[in-house]
């Protein structure tokens, strides 16, 4: 499967082996996400638990979605392989929330499709990212920039 | 006709349900827009919201003018924040 969504944690290393596996790849290009500190403190180590994020996406249209960017894509760069995994649920700050990983046979097409996969995931793959904070919760709010973003494309 | 309209994120919390079944009113041809003033009417506390998007069949929407039809589904949603 190019596409998944799924809980648990991913390991960048064994998507890379299996990229390498085809014999086309020149290279491979890879993007992680991560939960970034979004509290205003920094945290002692005993409350860091009380700090996290929960991921809610729309199951019966995501991977129809990540799907149709990875076409997308395909239809624009002459790349070898690609991998998305997009993860959901409760995520601590560090964790990994998403891959994109990228194989072709020069350097440039995964380059750019690496970061077109990326920008049309904050706009057009159906998850919605609420941080909870202590007593405090609040969604995420879009940010302007990934529109335009993935506007200029 | 009936529709499965469904409700994430914020909009899921401010609805107080994650999806509803719905009858349009059949006086004109239901679309995405007027399926979202109609349930404004029983959910007014949708009106407060100011950016609702919406996916048609799983589909995110670009024309709110697309007609519905008998059995399809709508999700109302904030824009998303993936990736």
């Amino acid at each position: 499967m190019s596409v998944i969504v799924q809980e648990s944690d991913f390991s960048l290393q064994q998507v890379i082996e299996e990229l390498r596996k085809n014999p086309n790849t020149g290279a491979v290009l890879s993007f992680i996400g991560y939960v970034r500190n979004f509290t205003n403190i920094t945290k002692d180590i005993e409350k860091k638990n009380e700090s996290f994020m929960e991921i809610e996406h729309y199951p019966a249209m995501t991977e129809k979605s990540l799907m149709a960017i990875e076409s997308k894509t395909r239809l624009k760069w002459q790349v070898s392989d690609v991998r998305i995994i997009h993860r959901y649920g409760k995520l601590e700050i560090n964790d990994q929330i998403v891959l994109v990983a990228v194989s072709s046979e020069h350097r440039k097409e995964a380059f750019m499709a690496c970061e077109y996969i990326i920008d049309y995931l904050k706009t057009d793959a159906p998850f919605w990212k609420k941080e909870f904070d202590g007593e405090v919760s609040r969604w995420v709010n879009v940010n302007i920039d990934d529109i335009e973003k993935r506007n200029k494309w | 006709m009936m529709i499965n309209i469904l409700f994430f994120a914020r909009l899921r919390e401010v609805v107080g349900r994650g999806s509803i079944q719905y009858q349009p009113s059949l006086d004109k041809l239901p679309t995405v827009k007027t399926v979202l003033e109609e349930i404004k009417i029983q959910f007014k506390q949708l009106n407060d919201e100011k950016n609702i998007s919406a996916a048609l069949n799983q589909e995110l929407l670009s024309d709110w003018n697309m007609p519905v039809k008998d059995g399809d589904e709508i999700a109302f949603f904030p824009p998303i924040t993936g990736g």
